[in-house]
């Protein structure tokens, strides 16, 4: 496992190469394409620390290994301060003299504008979510940033899955008949679903029949 | 000139008036609190700007003994100085809540909020959202500085999921949204959204920390170009009590 899987196993439980993974590069990616954004990146909380870690970027190959397990402290930037605030927050770099912030007209070499969205379960930090651009004049507007932020809200969601299912996971011991069962039936019944959805409402009926006969039993 | 005895005699000659023409008249100083990061005060913008420059962490205030740097994000100091650009009569008061390591946790937030609140600060600018979990406290605080005469002016969230945001939603609190409005400060009044007014939020100029100048897009940069203008009405007009400013930026945000 890379360094960088583990990452995004450790903190947000979601395991290497696995649909929960793709789906969260894709939000991001997406997240990019409505913003006209050209980077953007996954920072994982570290709780421990305090920190934020790069977990994923998106946009350039070699940034990602660039930056992979990089910390950034909670009051450093724009990051930082989405992460504190709790908050989308929408900017674009400093400049010496005023009239230049206005004109935007900075090297193209580096970023002309910035957003940083938090990735949230509930009201508890899980991670932030940034976007960049290189282009000349360009800035994110509060739409931009409602966009933005309402794909982080979906990462947050999907985490928060990914963890309840992990532990789901955890509580469950595949050497237990009864687990074993119970996970048999389960698929069974996802299968019919698939294939006979009509046949739900006869099965439902049984198994009420079954459950009144063990309840009788008891 | 009228009256600027009674309120209502400011209030029909603020009516008539733009905040362009308000910035042009005598004004009186206002104590403007700005509750967020902490301000740069040693910015070439804010120099001689901000009166009192105050910490709290943990619940813990510490007073600095004259304002200096005490913004690390520079979230606060560009709020700071979208206010001191618009209202030449603004006095900055600087209450720090949030600093590096701060999760939002809110209980920082709430203190500043109090502590403006007992020191009776005429206009306090909150462009931070409370988590949902310190409503029941911020209702009684926000309501408490209504009656005191106190204007609060709260950002909308900038990603609105479950709330509009804390205090920006209650009745006792002018919240503000951004909107696409020519700067500086031009507003729009919505009467059937819970969140009234719009001011301009995107891509605005504000000074940054170390000296320097960026431009930065969301409700929070919103919110301080209605406090400017509230401290330019109160300046003007000392009489006016908060229902009337509230009234007087509401026929400034219907004539757009």
């Amino acid at each position: 496992m890379s360094g960088f899987d583990s990452l995004l196993q450790r903190y947000l439980s979601i395991p290497s190469n696995s649909e929960a993974e793709n789906t969260l590069r894709l939000l991001i990616r997406m997240g990019l394409m409505v913003t006209g954004a050209d980077e953007g990146s996954l920072l994982v909380l570290d709780d421990t620390s305090g920190d934020l870690l790069f977990a994923m970027t998106i946009g350039d190959e070699t940034s990602e290994a660039a930056l992979r397990g990089q910390r950034v402290p909670l009051g450093q930037g724009i990051t930082g301060l989405a992460a504190a605030t709790l908050e989308v927050q929408i900017g674009a770099p400093t400049y010496k003299d005023v009239r230049q912030s206005v004109r935007q007209d900075g090297a193209a070499s580096g970023p002309t504008a910035v957003m940083a969205a938090p990735m949230m379960i509930g009201e508890r930090l899980v991670g932030v979510i940034t976007a960049i651009s290189f282009a000349r004049d360009k800035h994110f507007t509060t739409q931009d940033g409602k966009l933005f932020g309402g794909f982080a809200a979906i990462a947050g969601v999907l985490v928060d899955q990914g963890r309840r299912l992990a532990r789901l996971d955890e509580t469950t011991d595949p050497t237990d008949p009864a687990d074993l069962a119970r996970g048999q039936i389960a698929t069974s019944i996802a299968r019919i679903a698939q294939v006979r959805p009509d046949a739900l409402a006869e099965i439902a009926t049984q198994l009420a029949s079954i459950e009144r006969l063990v309840a009788g039993g008891a | 000139m009228a009256d600027q005895g009674t309120g209502s005699a400011a209030l029909i000659e603020a009516l008539q008036l733009t905040p362009g023409d308000l910035a042009a008249r005598a004004l009186q100083p206002v104590d403007v609190a700005i509750i967020d990061s902490g301000i740069d005060a040693t910015h070439p913008d804010l120099v001689g700007r901000v009166a009192i420059s105050i910490r709290i962490e943990d619940g813990q205030v510490t007073e600095l003994d004259a304002p200096g740097n005490n913004d690390t994000y520079g979230h606060g100091t560009g709020v700071a100085s979208i206010v001191a650009r618009i209202a030449p009569n603004a006095r900055l008061i600087d209450l720090r809540v949030l600093r590096p390591g701060n999760k939002g946790s809110g209980d920082d937030l709430l203190a500043g909020l109090r502590l403006a609140v007992r020191a009776r600060h005429p206009v306090i600018n909150m462009s931070l959202a409370s988590p949902t979990k310190f409503v029941p406290q911020l209702i009684p605080l926000c309501e408490r500085a209504y009656y005191q005469d106190q204007m609060i002016i709260a950002a909308r969230r900038n990603m609105p999921i479950s709330d509009e945001g804390f205090p920006a939603e209650f009745a006792s609190v002018l919240g503000v949204d951004n909107g696409d409005l020519p700067q500086p400060i031009a507003l729009r009044y919505h009467p059937r959204r819970v969140i009234e007014l719009e001011a301009p939020g995107d891509a605005i100029p504000v000074a940054a920390l170390n000296g320097g100048y960026t431009t930065l897009s969301g409700t929070s940069f919103a919110a301080p170009m209605v406090s400017g203008v509230c401290a330019l009405l109160l300046g003007a007009f000392p009489a006016l009590r908060p229902y009337e400013v509230r009234a007087i930026l509401c026929a400034y945000g219907l004539r757009g």
